[in-house]
């Protein structure tokens, strides 16, 4: 009878040794697969470059990435992006710190009180959904034509995300948790402090990822609108003017800036939670 | 130097309209330095009287009388797993109880370092909970509430998710330390062999609403090894409290 106890302690040591097992081998299927996307991608870019060369598909709609490429090289070295890297990343990142600042202590308190949740869980989730470029005019009826309705555009972009999961944050914290500390006498600052903020980070973090995501979105999308500046309004001109390897240009850039935020935050990630154990790969 | 638990019952609203008795009336006294055990079927609201005497939820009647002694007692609960913050390393966790109590930061850390020491936890004070087994982590949760000189310790179910060698060898471990480090201790478990192992006396309770069916006094002399399972006074009190258990689970099954 004894032995047929089920055990906590036994699964995850199995998982542990199973890892060191394969370890090796699963390593190498782990290059070889590395290896083939790349292979992937160079192909394809290949079979492009061919088509594009031969005219088999029009070269004005899909220019050779040899000229996008020297185009990108060319415009870097004349520092033709900087100033609009520039502009483009400061709306993102004071989208970002207004939106993503607001939503994140808005969600502690809602997370943190029930009464809040109660009465403003039924506002968030009716302004959630609302698609945020939708609320462009309206915005520029409240504030001008000038920077401030980028920021407010860009910040509303960054809020709803970081809400949305710093609340889920705080209230999927294990309960015992709140029972330890309130065992041996915690004040509700200390609970706070030690079990409500700790436990909610790795969900604050991929609020942060996501909303970062939807404030360069809306900078792009507002700049293509307002057109002055920004890379929006660059790959905008360069729609109208019909000069595709600058479009394509920028679109590598403002990539790189996506793709150069996610490993920030990942990096971070690491750095702030390193007790965290991912249980999904993937989060989104 | 006694404690005692007075009349002490508890409903949990089940829904709006019904509530259910977890907890009938329970009475009894408990020595200091005593090691007591409460034994019971499923949902005898063993788990709620530890809860009660935590400060976690209060009894709807009765109370917890403490000696004129202890002005703020201190009645520390060692919880089944899941009882370590997975965000502090195996030192803050110690140190955790002696933290909230507002001991002075500097004899904070030469008591966790010297407590894990003598628990044979140093090596780890660096390491995240999830990094450890099971069964390490109970002797960290276990560590951290002797650290804080409990008043009362209260242990619900320490050793229940391990497998049954390690709960052996923590068995043992907390009957080391617990022989060094007397201390007033209420345990639950569903274990018999544990619970006659460790105690001075058994209380068995009854299906929920949980009331005390029979207190067994325990007449095995300590220091015990594990060997006095084969005892023939254990294997006898084994066997009494099996057939008041029995009867129980049987009722709940409705199997009688």
């Amino acid at each position: 009878m004894a032995n047929m106890e089920p055990s906590g302690t036994r699964g995850p040591q199995r998982l542990t040794a199973n890892m060191n097992k394969n370890t090796k081998s699963q390593q190498q299927n782990n290059n070889r697969d590395r290896m083939t996307t790349w292979g992937l991608v160079l192909g394809l870019l290949i079979i492009w470059e061919f088509l594009a060369r031969l005219k088999l598909i029009s070269p004005i709609i899909f220019p050779a990435p040899t000229l996008i490429l020297s185009s990108l090289l060319k415009n870097l070295l004349i520092g033709k992006y900087n100033e609009n890297v520039f502009i483009s990343f400061s709306r993102v990142f004071f989208g970002f710190l207004i939106g993503g600042g607001a939503g994140m202590i808005l969600g502690l308190l809602m997370g943190w009180s029930r009464r809040m949740r109660r009465v403003l869980d039924p506002i968030v989730a009716a302004l959630h959904p609302i698609p945020k470029f939708a609320l462009l005019p309206m915005v520029l009826i409240m504030f001008g034509l000038g920077e401030s309705s980028r920021i407010v555009m860009v910040s509303i972009g960054a809020f709803f995300p970081m809400l949305i999961n710093t609340m889920a944050g705080v209230v999927q914290v294990n309960p015992t948790y709140y029972d330890v500390v309130e065992n041996y006498g915690a004040s509700r600052f200390d609970t706070f402090w030690k079990v409500a903020l700790p436990g909610s980070l790795p969900l604050i973090i991929t609020g942060a990822r996501l909303s970062l995501r939807s404030a360069l979105t809306l900078t792009i999308g507002v700049e293509m609108v307002f057109g002055n500046n920004g890379l929006g309004s660059d790959l905008w001109l360069a729609w109208e003017t019909m000069r595709m390897t600058d479009m394509y240009s920028t679109l590598i850039i403002v990539s790189v800036i996506g793709l150069g935020s996610n490993i920030l935050l990942e990096r971070l990630k690491n750095k702030l939670i390193p007790w965290h154990q991912e249980i999904r790969p993937e989060d989104d | 130097m006694t404690i005692s638990f007075q009349n002490i019952s508890k409903m949990f609203a089940q829904n709006t309209e019904r509530e259910v008795a977890a907890l009938g009336n329970i009475t009894f006294d408990i020595q200091e330095n005593e090691f007591v055990s409460l034994v019971g079927p499923n949902g005898c609201g063993k788990t709620t009287l530890l809860r009660i005497v935590a400060g976690l939820i209060k009894p709807d009647t009765g109370s917890i009388v403490y000696p004129p002694g202890m002005p703020n007692p201190n009645a520390i609960m060692v919880f089944q797993d899941q009882g370590l913050l997975p965000w502090l390393t195996v030192s803050k966790n110690i140190g955790l109880g002696l933290e909230l109590q507002k001991v002075p930061k500097s004899s904070q850390k030469t008591r966790v370092h010297e407590f894990m020491k003598r628990v044979k936890l140093d090596g780890f004070g660096e390491h995240y909970p999830h990094e450890l087994s099971g069964g390490m982590r109970q002797r960290v949760a276990l560590a951290r509430a002797f650290l804080t000189d409990p008043d009362i310790l209260l242990m619900d179910e320490p050793f229940g998710a391990l497998d049954s060698q390690t709960r052996i060898i923590l068995q043992e471990e907390l009957l080391h330390i617990w022989r060094t480090e007397q201390r007033t201790v209420l345990f639950v478990t569903h274990d018999i062999d544990e619970a006659i192992l460790l105690s001075d006396r058994i209380i068995v309770l009854t299906n929920r609403p949980g009331r005390i069916q029979r207190s067994i006094q325990i007449p095995l002399a300590r220091p015990r090894e594990l060997k006095i399972k084969d005892h023939p006074k254990f294997v006898e009190i084994k066997w009494q409290i099996w057939n008041l258990l029995e009867q129980e689970v049987r009722k709940d099954l409705q199997l009688t």
